[in-house]
């Protein structure tokens, strides 16, 4: 579970958050929407220990990330949105270097990356050096990374971009596996369609306030999700 | 034209930002204060070595020679920071695909990256021939014409260094794009230019001292080994307009007539260093596991190995320790004919008995200008994320990256033990407190190097080039080591009079580094963690 209560976050005078809360509970897939630079991509990096944040708290599994970021970080996998990852590295070392991180014993780690890699069709690339890869391709090798320790939160800032149809196909069948084995999903996105069918909860934020929280079905109501964004954005 | 202006000026301010930080706050005394401080020390060493020469030729009526000298110098410093330079400001660029895809000619995004480099040439320039300029003007009165002179010589003096560093640097990533493993090849070749360039300097300074007492013949030297160098002594004392307008013409010309010549082949080696080379499709992978430590030291090293100018740029520091300790053990006799020839107040007669300290001398200063650390977490750049959102604590980390700066620098200084414990006769305390000094000295220097960096970071640098060569970090680094150095040196020199036994004298040095090494391991522990978290990409 994900309990984030009263985070502000400031650059100088501007607030980038402004006493955001709200809850991610177990079994959820929750989508984060809102227009560029609303403050998606600066609350995930409060919630996975990657930005320091002004005031308020996130709890992880009821540990707080500010006072046990270490233990906080063994429950969450994170894919970033424009995956850097390490260029001179190959795929394979790059996956069991993060697995190493998360200390995955090595039956695990090899039954994960074989299952992810052969549903994301990137088996034959693992050898191949991260430098050679397009967007999509790294975004794949971020995904397997993150899924190998079978993390119990994954945090995905706009998972589907770059990504070939049959890839964002095998990643949604990985996050309704994960959901259903009582994992929690918080990814944010701009596609609103793909939010509004998977997902079962929901949070808007415009300027760094969240605008709407709650499930799906209360925030859209009998409007379509991408309607009811806009007339939010109005 | 306005679209050129606006490339140049988007490319000068991307590239002549090195004193910017990124990913933290930076204050205005780090963003302005500290580079114009670093640019005055730098100058006023400079003005103090053109000082300390212009008395001896002033005797000899002949302080025009300093000029020479210092015009050299600088196309040397060209010389060899062009061929570094060039690998990321001309070939290897980031920004490739960004600038060929804007609807401007080819030539206009090479003009650019020229100019860019250029001007970047003609700034580090201008921090050693400034002041050189500047106290022969005040040391002889020179009439207006000169004025006018140093300010063009300002510009046209770096030309022919940087053509020739350009071709140089252009062949090395050519030729090394060529083999499977281009890196290892560029590394070799770099070495070898940079050697060959330190031999040729040895060289010519063995020329000029066999010249020492005739100041003519010295600028005769190098006049015809650097004829701009020739062209801008003639007018210096002899203004002719005519002299002036042929000095300006000639070497723009020769640049016109190269960058022309060097425009028809430029993407041709461009595109070729840019080839990357995939491994053949093998569905077979190997999985090891490693301990969280042990896998971020690999991960360490895989980065150190990948990168040619991160290994010349703390490699070539410790060839040079290997050679230095070398040519101590085969070239003795030669060192202290040398010596004498200096009348240098050492007693010669005890050098050898002195040696655990000069050995003690190099591993300080070799540990010290051989900051690795200093550039590991700008590397890290935009995957810095990754580091902070992994389960472990940012002292591990950092742990990491100097255990790795360790392992590479400790092995390569005992092998210079070994050879001088083979060779001269060290007592067993000797032995141990250079094989500890050999330990603690490069713990000591990778530990404030990664406290410089800690502070200076750059994360959003467009190659390894400019992390390593130009930023803020590694320049603190160098100065730091610098001072360190100098002051060690100086007192280990002066303990050659004081009667301390050598013992004695590399047993201080070694409680000095431990001392050292526990108040900075302090700040680190207190300081590290919270400057580390500071750092947002």
């Amino acid at each position: 579970m994900i309990k984030i209560s009263d985070v502000t976050k400031k650059y100088g005078d501007k607030k980038a958050l402004d006493g955001v809360s709200f809850e991610v509970g177990d079994g959820e897939i929750f989508a984060f929407i809102g227009h560029n630079g609303a403050g998606k991509t600066t609350l995930i990096k409060a919630i996975v220990g990657i930005h320091d944040f002004d005031e308020g708290e996130v709890l992880i599994n009821d540990k707080s990330i500010k006072r046990e970021p270490v233990a906080c970080k063994k429950e969450i996998a994170y894919v970033p949105d424009n995956p850097e990852l390490y260029e001179n590295m190959r795929a394979i070392q790059f996956i069991n270097f993060i697995c190493d991180m998360y200390e995955v014993e090595k039956e695990r780690r090899e039954r994960n990356i074989k299952k992810y890699a052969e549903m994301l069709e990137i088996s034959a690339n693992l050898n191949d050096t991260i430098d050679s890869f397009s967007h999509g391709m790294k975004q794949k090798v971020a995904l397997i990374a993150a899924l190998a320790h079978d993390p119990k939160i994954l945090i995905m800032d706009e998972p589907f971009v770059g990504l070939d149809p049959k890839a964002v196909f095998s990643t949604k069948e990985v996050m309704r596996e994960m959901v259903k084995s009582g994992k929690t999903i918080f990814f944010s996105t701009h596609i609103l369609d793909v939010a509004e069918k998977l997902c079962t909860k929901v949070a808007i934020i415009k300027k760094g306030k969240i605008m709407k929280v709650g499930s799906m079905k209360d925030v859209k109501g009998d409007k379509s999700l991408e309607k009811v964004f806009l007339e939010l954005e109005k | 034209m306005s679209k050129f202006f606006s490339l140049l000026r988007a490319s000068m301010s991307e590239g002549m930002n090195i004193f910017r930080l990124s990913g933290k706050k930076q204050s205005k005394f780090s963003r302005i204060g500290v580079p114009i401080i670093l640019a005055i020390i730098i100058m006023v060493s400079v003005a103090g070595y053109v000082d300390m020469m212009m008395e001896p030729l002033a005797k000899v009526g002949m302080e025009f020679v300093v000029l020479t000298i210092f015009v050299f110098f600088g196309a040397i410093f060209i010389l060899v920071e062009g061929v570094y330079k060039a690998n990321g400001l001309l070939f290897n660029c980031r920004d490739d695909d960004m600038l060929l895809a804007l609807p401007v000619k080819r030539t206009t995004v090479l003009v650019i990256r020229v100019l860019k480099f250029y001007l970047f040439e003609v700034m580090a320039n201008a921090l050693i021939l400034i002041p050189a300029i500047v106290i022969y003007a005040i040391k002889v009165d020179m009439p207006a014409s000169f004025y006018l002179v140093s300010l063009s010589a300002l510009f046209i003096l770096p030309i022919l260094p940087i053509i020739i560093s350009s071709v140089i640097g252009g062949l090395i990533s050519f030729f090394s794009a060529k083999f499977r493993y281009k890196n290892l090849v560029q590394i070799i070749l770099t070495t070898l230019v940079l050697l060959a360039v330190l031999y040729a300097s040895f060289n010519i300074e063995d020329i000029i001292q066999a010249l020492a007492q005739n100041a003519k013949s010295i600028n005769e030297l190098i006049t015809k080994l650097y004829y701009p160098a020739g062209q801008f002594i003639r007018l210096v004392l002899n203004f002719k307009f005519l002299d002036y307008l042929m000095f300006i013409v000639i070497n723009v010309g020769i640049f016109v007539v190269v960058l022309w010549v060097f425009g028809g082949v430029y993407y041709k080696i461009n595109s070729r260093v840019k080839i990357i080379r995939t491994s053949v499709t093998v569905r077979d992978y190997h999985i090891k596991t490693h301990s969280p430590l042990i896998a971020l030291v690999r991960k360490e090293l895989r980065k150190f190995t990948s990168s040619p100018v991160f290994i010349i740029n703390a490699g070539f520091g410790l060839v040079l320790f290997v050679v230095a300790v070398v040519l101590i053990c085969i070239n003795m006799n030669s060192i202290l004919e040398m010596l004498v020839r200096m009348e240098t107040e050492i007693p010669i007669e005890k050098i050898i008995d002195y040696m655990p300290a000069i050995l003690f001398g190099l591993i300080f200063f070799t540990s010290m200008m051989s900051s690795i650390t200093s550039a590991m977490i700008s590397l890290e750049g935009k995957s810095f994320n990754i580091l902070k959102s992994l389960p472990t604590s940012p002292m591990m980390i950092i742990f990491a990256k100097v255990l790795t700066a360790v392992i590479i620098i400790v092995p390569v200084l005992l092998v210079g033990d070994i050879i001088m414990f083979i060779k001269f006769n060290f007592n067993i305390w000797q032995i141990l407190m250079i094989i500890a000094s050999s330990i603690i000295m490069p713990i000591l220097a990778e530990i404030v190097g990664i406290i410089i960096n800690l502070k200076y970071p750059k994360m959003d640098a467009k190659n390894d080039t400019e992390i390593v060569k130009q930023s803020m970090s590694s320049m603190v680094a160098v100065f730091v080591g610098m001072a360190a150095s100098i002051m060690m040196i100086y007192i280990i020199y002066n303990s050659f009079n004081s009667g301390a036994s050598v013992s004695e004298v590399v047993a201080a040095g070694l409680v000095f580094g431990v001392v050292a090494l526990f108040l900075v391991i302090i700040y680190l522990v207190k300081w590290g963690v919270k400057e580390f978290n500071s750092i947002n990409v």
